[in-house]
């Protein structure tokens, strides 16, 4: 029976959620779970510039004839080169795959028979489309510069066309920014909660709460919304990190949000079920250990039993980090995120049914 | 004391498990009326105020406050009732004047109300500091100013002197009693005997989940001993010693 008028509701979760929200800047038990995920975002982010060879140029090739260039290229001691790739599509996918800046050649069927002739024609060339226009001009000039040294005349690079959009499967540098948001979105929402409600039982300010006009499930709702916030500060730092990955801002704002709901209704969870950090720091690994690496299972696909990767993919990161994926992919359907989107919200819905029964059998 | 009734307690019975800590206690404190509720450790105290305060619910009987139904009306009477906690649960992170902002928010009270409680309590000097800071006297009156702050029409004290030095514990007394002269309904649990005697319009003695005795102070000393403490030690068994060794 309702005996709170809705103002009334409101006025008591605001008060429970900003005074959640400013405790945690002042909470250092609370701080280090933001800060230690928005850690891990910054090192997935930074990752691929650690790896990147910095002297050498990354290019695949697709050479459509059998030019003696590939070999230059090959044979160049600043030129990474892949090649051998069937045709056009199959490279500019393996360059969709790469998480660094890289540059996916074509050489067409008579470019020696022009270059003999002293006209060599201009190449195509693709880039992944997060690359900043800076940078691309840089991967040009270079390209240009490198085929000049080889060829000893002037060729240019044309990277004017149509940049190369991920696939929803892709790997690369939209799986590296799927993987840290499912992170941040689960590891935030699922220890903040439980990590403050702690602190209320520890401080016993959770009695006061209790006799307050406050109602078990105004406290759960409030620090649900501290929660909900901290995770979308940690998915704006993903985000603002890697803007240029992200193609359909608003398919990548529901995942957002339905990853916060499902993570903080599970924090939540935690939060009603464990009365001791001892139980909260197992059971909390307990529950996250299962859903982080099953995101390294599907990552690694190819490496695992097809029915474990399957089964994995209805995990709710992995529902996650495939709708993350798909938010940054070129042209998606409904079919790439819609059941995914629901499964990840019924996960939500179904964790929040568990809070409640939670709540209630402690409102005794 | 008038006789409209604050607090109506029928017949309360509260099991935890195979244990009945409460066996069917029964009593009423007038509006504006000082209770003392005494009893050794164990003895259902802390139960029968998480009872009242609607933080637990009965196993059985009834309880009232303000005429409201401690289970069924539990927000409009949590609305109406200031809670001093045995432990100072306080924000320590958080000022006292935050604190009390804080509780201000989930009352729905007007911000001005804050200073006037804490220049009531005289903390108004001290508002600024972080609660970590501040002595174990001045939380039990920042404690007290939370009860206070929307208030209430009874207010539940739960060893409100405890570990004070005496001059603290002597100031709180005298406010407890302004507060009653106010017209404030008191509910009080307390391990000083003195301080019960001195405060208290009537004295409930719980032992063992049963009421032994309820009375004024006066009655009860002149029927079992020449002071409360020989009254308590009389019909509990217990010696008050024993209490704070536990």
């Amino acid at each position: 029976m309702r005996k709170h008028s809705l103002a009334t509701d409101i006025r008591i979760v605001q008060a429970i959620a900003t005074n959640d929200i400013w405790d945690v800047v002042r909470n250092k038990n609370a701080l280090m779970v933001v800060v230690m995920a928005l850690l891990v975002v910054v090192f997935y982010r930074a990752l691929p510039l650690l790896y990147a060879d910095a002297t050498n140029m990354s290019v695949r090739i697709y050479d459509a004839g059998d030019s003696s260039l590939v070999a230059m290229l090959e044979n160049s001691s600043t030129v990474d080169a892949y090649i051998g790739y069937a045709s056009l599509e199959a490279m500019k996918a393996r360059v969709a795959d790469d998480d660094t800046p890289e540059l996916g050649l074509v050489i067409p069927e008579d470019f020696d028979l022009l270059l003999d002739a002293g006209t060599p024609p201009a190449l195509t060339a693709y880039t992944q489309h997060w690359v900043s226009d800076r940078d691309v001009s840089k991967i040009r000039e270079r390209m240009e510069g490198e085929l000049a040294a080889l060829l000893g005349i002037a060729v240019d690079v044309d990277v004017t066309g149509d940049r190369i959009d991920a696939l929803p499967t892709s790997h690369g540098l939209g799986a590296t920014v799927a993987m840290s948001l499912a992170y941040v979105t689960i590891v935030i929402g699922t220890t903040l909660p439980p990590n403050l409600m702690l602190e209320e039982r520890k401080a016993r300010t959770l009695d006061a709460l209790l006799v307050s006009p406050a109602t078990p499930a105004h406290i759960a709702l409030g620090k649900a919304i501290c929660g909900l916030f901290y995770v979308l500060v940690g998915a704006a730092v993903t985000f603002a990190a890697s803007y240029a990955v992200v193609t359909h801002w608003e398919l990548a704002l529901m995942t957002t949000i339905a990853a916060g709901i499902f993570s903080v209704s599970l924090g939540l969870l935690l939060g009603a079920l464990l009365e001791s950090r001892q139980q909260m720091q197992l059971w909390t690994w307990v529950v996250l250990a299962p859903l982080l690496i099953s995101v390294v299972f599907v990552l690694m696909e190819e490496l695992m039993p097809p029915v474990l990767v399957s089964v994995f993919r209805w995990v709710p990161t992995n529902l996650v980090l495939n709708l993350a994926r798909a938010a940054f992919a070129g042209t998606i359907t409904a079919a790439d995120w819609a059941w995914q989107l629901l499964a990840l919200l019924a996960a939500g819905a179904a964790t929040m049914i568990a809070v409640v029964w939670a709540i209630r059998r402690s409102d005794r | 004391m008038t006789g409209t009734q604050a607090i109506s307690v029928q017949a309360l019975t509260r099991d935890y498990g195979a244990v009945r800590a409460l066996k069917g206690i029964s009593f009423d404190v007038a509006q504006g009326e000082v209770f003392g509720f005494l009893g050794p450790n164990g003895a259902g105290k802390t139960t029968t105020i998480k009872i009242l305060t609607g933080q637990l619910r009965p196993s059985g009987g009834t309880a009232q406050v303000l005429g409201y139904d401690v289970v069924k009306e539990r927000q409009e009477l949590q609305a109406r009732i200031g809670v001093v906690f045995e432990h100072q649960n306080l924000y320590e992170r958080l000022s006292g004047r935050d604190n009390l902002t804080f509780s201000a928010r989930l009352y729905g009270v007007d911000h001005q109300r804050v200073d006037q409680v804490l220049d009531l309590l005289g903390l108004a000097q001290q508002a600024g500091k972080k609660v970590k800071v501040y002595s174990n006297g001045m939380k039990q009156r920042l404690l007290i100013a939370r009860a206070l702050l929307h208030e209430p029409d009874v207010l539940f004290l739960d060893e409100p002197t405890r570990g004070l030095d005496p001059n603290v514990a002597r100031d709180i007394r005298t406010f407890v009693a302004e507060l009653a002269d106010k017209g404030v309904t008191v509910f009080l649990t307390t391990h000083y005997m003195e301080e019960a005697d001195r405060l208290s319009d009537r004295v409930a003695i719980l032992h063992q989940g049963n009421i032994v005795a309820l009375d004024t102070p006066a009655a009860l000393k002149a029927k079992h001993g020449e002071s409360l403490e020989d009254v308590f030690i009389a019909l509990t068994g217990n010696s008050l010693r024993g209490q704070f060794e536990e």
